[in-house]
């Protein structure tokens, strides 16, 4: 501005585009739509800055307590699509209190004053109640899409409201949350004027629907492409609803099993044959072997498929999925077993993404290493992975990290504790080290098994792109926390338990955690006195500690010396929050 | 280095203890282990799909035979740090003892509190789908004569999924479970799936086989039964008549004997505090 000052000065005149109003940068800022372009134009000078926020239709929010929401509402008056999340990512595991906070109202209150044109809200861990819901549908006369994964504190009620009072709505995403089923029969209160749905998702509602209803709402419902039913709906409804909807893009079939019939079995396999549009298939729940061939006619055209709560196994499975040669995205129980990874890798090679999830997390495993290794071998856009197993050896990580170069996702669980490489018994350090030497673009990883302070050298020092890391049972001494924190330029988030990683390296590089969005520490070897150095050095850091509730007490009260068991470090322009549970102590 | 220094001391006593409790849950864990074998061999027999169950069973008992709920920290830290030990000769021992010992947090009869890393909602969900099978077992099992069998299904089915099923959680266990309230007819059939539900050797403890069905019934016992009834206070079971509690329960924890008698109203006020938040009262 000076510069531009002085110069205006000297030439006596302005740049003519200087003097354009505010109006026409907002305008040119709606051709940026990439979040990180808008970020880095808004720093070029007030006015971009300005009309960036001025002009803002979408917001990620990507901790709940980062911002105040009504400052955040305040700052980008044209939001029309919000997400927010709350709770640390540890809070699926059980790890996280029940009650540590995460409270959506305040934010729906705030953009219900601030936003009234919103049109898309999605919530992440955290807690929506019946109120939020019946908030959000008195307060958006365009209301069009909510979706809440891993949400709970809300009932059929909730959902009530929302049938009754969006009358614009297209998707209703209800995603792995705990909802509490009052018997209201919400669906039948979508008006019968009513049209618009694209999306339906309520497989995690536990109750029963109206299937007249159910039948009714999907068949006035002409662009309806997702469907995902939860397990009160049995196959021959099922077969029914496919008959009602064939334009389905995406289906999740709920529950999959019951007597066999080969009438109904009949029934399924031409509802199936007439949805010439399915692409994605999610559900069979408890699937019944017989049944899967009515799949059959649908798999040339299917690129994801999620069976990952599907207890079927043997030769059905493999047969199944062996005819899904388009598969980019898949996600599977250990039920397949290596043999059925292998047909997997010899079927399906374009692709993207592999789940592989435990059927019995405390039992015998089914898979090895083997499977991970064939996927990785003749898969060749194989990006993304989350494996669970029970064994590993160096070589074979080795070997999948010179199949697979380009992994942005690397998540290895070896379920028990502290296994080494089971053939040679040395640590995964030299395992691990090949991943993230070989995988340059990797963004996201979960290590697992014997680790040694070794494996974090190779992380700290060539992860330049990682984003999150998960790290349990791992490392030997503060050495491994400070590799961390002193390398992995681009880190994000840290999550750590059960590691015996203490204060030094956490105070050492205190202001890395500035530039970072969280760091979840549990069960390692914190004090709380290095957690009040941290909270004086940095006071844009939110420093929380959880202890057993049990034994709270004011932290006043408590020595330098005294163990933190839970610690949660998070970066804020708000302040300490006010909503904390008795659990939680802001430092 | 303070730390380090402070945990070796406390590490000490909780080790003695450990060892001690040690002796006493493996005998005690024979106890558990003979009596589920019977129970689930007979299980086996009906269905084929209970394997699975047997299977969790079986691993369920496996650590919890070697540890105590208290200090299964404790006792499960110096296996971990000779094991480590033995097989990193650089890494020193003092190290990881300290790391260990100085999580205080209560560990489930699963091995360690959230791991393997599974999402509760996946965990839940397997644990249903296996427990359905049980759940249908039981009902056969409380029946003496094939019109009473009969009659329990119609009558489960008919209830179940609105009004029979209610959440059971147990404290120190991440993963809730659900019990139909319509295959039991009293307290005592109640108690006792929970207990086979929820096994912990530590309860076998406190009991003889003869008194098994009461343990939960029991204010004695490790362990207290307790319910949230229809306005969000929270009740011992067993206190009003069974059909009174059937109609008024919306869920069921199974509380340390220890915290439903000293901490029993300030969980109600966290409770309170809870359900106000989810809009309920």
């Amino acid at each position: 501005m000076g510069r531009g000052g002085s110069r205006a000065a000297c030439a006596a005149a302005a740049p003519p585009w200087h003097s354009l109003p505010d109006e026409v940068w907002e305008h040119a800022f709606s051709f940026l739509p990439a979040a990180a372009d808008r970020g880095a134009a808004a720093g070029a000078c007030s006015s971009w800055l300005r009309a960036e926020r001025r002009s803002r239709r979408r917001l990620a929010v990507a901790n709940c307590y980062a911002a105040a929401p009504r400052d955040a509402v305040e700052r980008f008056p044209s939001v029309r699509a919000a997400e927010v999340k709350g709770k640390p990512h540890f809070a699926d595991f059980g790890l996280v209190p029940p009650a540590w906070g995460a409270a959506a109202a305040p934010w729906i209150a705030a953009a219900a004053d601030g936003w009234p044109l919103l049109e898309e809200l999605s919530f992440k861990r955290m807690v929506v109640t019946d109120e939020c819901l019946e908030m959000i549908a008195a307060s958006f006369r365009n209301f069009q899409v909510l979706r809440l994964v891993s949400c709970d504190g809300f009932s059929t009620a909730g959902l009530a409201a929302i049938a009754a009072g969006c009358r614009h709505l297209r998707e209703l995403d209800l995603q792995e949350n705990e909802i509490e089923d009052c018997s209201i029969h919400w669906l039948s209160l979508f008006p019968e004027s009513f049209t618009s749905l694209v999306t339906l998702n309520f497989s995690c509602l536990e109750g029963e629907v109206n299937i007249t209803v159910l039948e009714r709402l999907v068949t006035r419902c002409h662009n309806l492409k997702t469907l995902k039913l939860n397990n009160a709906i049995p196959l021959d409804k099922l077969a029914s609803l496919l008959h009602k909807a064939p334009q389905l893009v995406e289906l999740g079939t709920g529950k999959f099993s019951a007597d066999y019939h080969s009438d109904l079995f009949a029934k399924l396999e031409a509802a199936f044959g007439g949805c010439k549009s399915l692409r994605r298939l999610s559900g069979a729940w408890d699937a019944v072997p017989d049944y899967l061939p009515a799949f059959y006619c649908v798999c040339e055209g299917l690129t994801s498929l999620n069976l990952s709560y599907a207890t079927v196994r043997g030769p059905e499975l493999i047969k199944f999925i062996s005819r899904c040669r388009n598969l980019q995205q898949l996600w599977v129980m250990d039920l397949i077993e290596d043999h059925g990874l292998a047909v997997v890798a010899s079927s399906c090679n374009k692709l993207q993404e592999l789940r592989v999830f435990p059927s019995d997390p405390f039992g015998a495993g089914f898979l090895t290493e083997r499977g991970l290794v064939d996927v990785s071998a003749s898969c060749p856009m194989l990006e993304s992975v989350l494996y669970f197993c029970r064994r590993m050896t160096n070589e074979a990580l080795i070997t999948i990290a010179k199949n697979r170069p380009n992994f942005t996702c690397f998540r290895l669980c070896i379920l028990e504790p502290h296994t080494p490489d089971y053939i040679t018994r040395e640590p995964l350090d030299a395992g691990f080290s090949a991943i993230v030497e070989s995988c340059r673009g990797l963004r996201r990883l979960s290590i697992s098994g014997l680790l040694t302070d070794l494996v974090f050298k190779s992380i700290g020092a060539h992860a330049d792109r990682l984003e999150m890391l998960s790290i349990a049972f791992a490392g030997n001494s503060d050495l491994g926390l400070h590799y961390i924190l002193s390398g992995c330029k681009s880190l994000k988030k840290l999550e750590i338990r059960d590691c015996p990683f203490g204060d030094k390296p956490l105070l050492a590089n205190a202001a890395k955690l500035e530039t970072m969005r969280s760091l979840w520490m549990s069960s390692c070897l914190l004090t709380l006195g290095a957690c009040r150095q941290l909270a004086r050095k940095m006071p844009r850091l939110s420093v929380e500690i959880m202890n057993d509730p049990g034994r709270s007490c004011p932290l006043d009260s408590l020595p330098d010396e005294t163990p933190v068991e839970k610690l949660y470090v998070y970066r804020t322009i708000a302040g300490p929050r006010s909503d904390t549970p008795a659990c939680v102590q802001i430092v | 280095m303070r730390g380090g220094v402070a945990g070796p001391t406390a590490g000490e006593p909780p080790g003695t203890e450990a060892e001690a409790e040690e002796v006493e849950e493996s005998s005690a864990g024979d106890d558990e282990e003979l009596e589920l074998g019977l129970s689930l061999g007979s299980k086996k027999q009906q269905q084929q799909q209970h394997a699975p169950c047997r299977i969790l069973t079986a691993r369920d008992l496996q650590p919890a035979a070697a540890l105590s709920p208290d200090s299964s920290v404790s006792s499960s830290s110096p296996a971990a740090a000779a094991a480590a030990g033995g097989k990193r000769a650089e890494g020193p021992t003092a190290t990881t003892s300290p790391g260990t010992v100085a999580s205080g947090h209560p560990h489930s009869s699963f091995g360690v509190v959230g791991w393997p890393p599974i999402r509760q909602f996946r965990m839940n969900s397997l644990f249903n789908q296996a427990k359905e099978n049980t759940s249908e077992t039981d009902t056969k099992k409380t029946a003496t004569n094939e019109s009473d069998v009969q009659k329990d299904k119609e009558e489960g089915e008919k209830k179940g999924r609105v009004a029979g099923w209610v959440k059971v959680n147990m404290d120190g266990e991440v993963i809730g479970r659900k019990v139909d309230l319509n295959a039991h007819r009293s307290y005592k059939t109640l108690a006792l799936a929970l207990e086979l539900m929820f096994t912990k050797p530590s309860i076998g403890l406190c009991a003889s086989h003869n008194t098994n069905s009461l343990k939960l019934l029991d204010n004695s016992a490790e362990y207290q039964l307790t319910y949230e009834d229809r306005d969000g206070d929270w009740m011992l079971v067993g206190d009003v008549p069974w059909e009174m509690f059937v109609s008024s329960v919306k869920r069921l924890r199974i509380m340390r004997t220890s915290d439903a008698n000293g901490l029993g109203q300030r969980y109600q006020g966290i409770h309170r505090t809870i359900a106000s938040t989810r809009g309920r009262s």
